[in-house]
């Protein structure tokens, strides 16, 4: 079986497992297992949405925080004095984190390498500062508190359906995490995908093969950025709180982590790191406050070990492994008169 | 129409004129050679042809297209291809992977399909297969390109240049770094796969040049010296002091 059919039939296999668990999560959550939940899959939906940047074009994105920030506010802000429309306050977050990216992709792409690195985290720092300085948009220091939940359109409602409670924001969070992967999935096997990963391997052999390298990165980033928006939508709907610190580089830090940790190399490996990071944080923080001590052994074995990822263990083994099968008759005969 | 006309293009690095004032035509089909010493301008003039290189002043057309100041994704679509002096190729990719981008470049709207799956695309794929047959590479469409030998690694950067349909291809040192039987090998593959195509190729191995050039344009300092026939090129004095001799004693 070659990788990528193993890459394929892994994927696919770890989906359906995936959606079949997570969608019983609520039934048997005890306390804020629920909550928590959904916390993982916001932070996997921006994860994958830096895999698409990081894994399928090569641009180490330092500033992705701008775009999970921004959308946490933008969120906060339309639904507080705009629109109490799920979808409406959703879709506009989503076309001004795309203009975001788009402005930001125009400046940032034309460096490479660590000039871009550089620069992206410059902008995100900007971002922070700004929302430090304005108090009536932002809520300064203190952020944005009492973020509502939104409603969902009228015909939704009436079949019973509402994201008030934590199971239902759950499922609605489920929705557009795996909306957000088979959108992946789907990119990264495209004619658009195969061009990415040209770009990543050889970007001047790709302009010389006449593919205008400059728009297809462009077009990657702000898709990323659309993905990176509607998660940090998601995180301040979770918290009812949008506040600076989701624009601050640590965070632009912690999604880098979640994909390395899990691997750059298939989809899984930003959910799987996100789910390892935020556990990890989640239980070590209950017996410490310097818990990112914690991460960072996690992160310094699996750069160790396995220097691909968590998911590239899984990978390996499944390589390796070979199903035992019963000898017929014929073998046995054979064995037995050697 | 010609197809290339470069009309006193010059490129300037600061102070250094890496190319000073050439001005030369090549015909439609014709293939032809760029001799001359290391720092003679053969390859800058080849990344000003291709677009990877900004012209400091002239014109160059491409079968009467005007692209002095077009960039190089633009001037591939008008039919320019090109192999570069170091492997040129996507090492992580398979060699399908490698050829099938080749392909892709060809029909450029397209590829902004994002729901389009490549590998259900059978017609791409055979055509890379079919591709890689041309090549003369032995090896299964699967293999990653950095396992590949050096020489391998040549056929693979000229299917990649072919699979674009190129009407002109610049080569760049092809041979460099080959063993003679390699050499050999590629220049045959040459010879028979560039049939009918305006090729403009910088070689120093003078068997190479031999073998495939119709026309030979020596270079020194930026500037053309002598441009004839391979023949004529042999016999000409300037171009035995300026290359020949050289080559020959190195």
């Amino acid at each position: 079986m070659t990788e990528r059919a193993l890459s394929s039939k892994l994927t696919v296999s770890l989906l359906l497992v995936m959606t079949t668990l997570l969608g019983l999560i609520p039934v048997f959550a005890v306390g804020s297992g629920t909550e928590f939940s959904a916390d993982i899959l916001i932070y996997a939906i921006m994860a994958v949405g830096l895999y698409v940047q990081l894994s399928l074009l090569g641009l180490v994105n330092f500033g992705f925080s701008a775009f999970f920030g921004v959308g946490g506010y933008l969120g906060a802000i339309f639904i507080m004095n705009t629109t109490r429309d799920l979808f409406v306050s959703l879709g506009l977050t989503m076309v001004i984190c795309a203009l975001l990216a788009l402005l930001f992709g125009l400046v940032a792409l034309r460096t490479r390498q660590t000039a871009f690195t550089m620069i992206t985290l410059a902008f995100a720092q900007l971002l922070y500062v700004l929302s430090l300085a304005d108090d009536r948009w932002t809520g300064g220091v203190n952020g944005l508190t009492g973020v509502p939940r939104p409603r969902l359109p009228l015909t939704l409602r009436e079949l019973g359906l509402s994201i008030d409670s934590d199971a239902g924001f759950y499922y609605f969070v489920l929705v557009l995490f795996l909306l957000t992967l088979m959108g992946v999935w789907v990119l990264q096997r495209s004619r658009m995908g195969a061009v990415f990963a040209g770009i990543r391997e050889n970007e001047e052999r790709m302009t010389v093969l006449g593919f205008p390298v400059f728009a297809y990165k462009l077009s990657g980033f702000v898709i990323s950025g659309v993905i990176g928006g509607y998660a940090g939508y998601l995180n301040a709907l979770l918290f009812g709180f949008a506040g600076p610190g989701a624009l601050f580089w640590t965070t632009s830090g912690e999604a880098l982590l979640m994909v390395i940790l899990g691997g750059t190399t298939s989809l899984a490996g930003p959910v799987v790191g996100a789910a390892v990071f935020i556990g990890i944080s989640h239980y070590a923080v209950s017996f410490t406050d310097h818990w990112r001590l914690f991460v960072g052994i996690a992160f310094i074995a699996i750069v160790m070990f396995a220097p691909l990822g968590l998911v590239s263990i899984a990978k390996s083994r499944l390589m390796t492994w070979k199903p035992l099968k019963t000898p017929n008759k014929s073998q046995w005969a054979q064995e037995d008169t050697l | 129409m010609n197809a290339i006309d470069l009309m006193n293009v010059r490129k300037h690095f600061g102070e250094f004129q890496a190319v000073a004032g050439v001005n030369l035509a090549i015909p439609k089909r014709q293939r032809c050679a760029l001799l001359g010493p290391n720092g003679a301008g053969k390859t800058t003039l080849l990344n000003l042809i291709s677009g990877r290189l900004t012209l400091t002043q002239g014109v160059i057309k491409i079968e009467g297209h005007d692209v002095s100041r077009e960039p190089a994704n633009r001037r591939a679509h008008l039919g320019v291809g090109r192999s570069f002096q170091k492997t040129n190729i996507f090492p992580q990719l398979t060699l399908l992977q490698n050829v099938r981008l080749g392909l892709q470049a060809r029909h450029p709207k397209r590829n902004w399909n994002p729901w389009l799956s490549i590998d259900s695309d059978k017609a791409i794929h055979d055509e890379a297969c079919a591709l890689l047959q041309r090549v003369k590479i032995n090896r299964s469409v699967t293999t990653q390109a950095d396992a590949l030998s050096y020489g391998e690694q040549r056929q693979l950067e000229l299917a990649i240049t072919l699979a674009t349909k190129p009407r002109i291809v610049l080569l760049d040192e092809p041979t460099a770094g080959m063993s003679p039987t390699e050499t050999s090998h590629v220049l045959d593959l040459m010879l028979e796969l560039l049939e009918g195509l305006t090729v403009v190729i910088v070689e120093h191995d003078l068997s190479v040049v031999d073998s495939m050039a119709e026309r030979i344009v020596v270079m020194e300092r930026g500037q053309v010296i002598a441009d004839g026939t391979p023949a004529e090129m042999k016999s000409d004095e300037r171009v035995q002091n300026a290359y020949f001799k050289r080559a020959v004693h190195a």
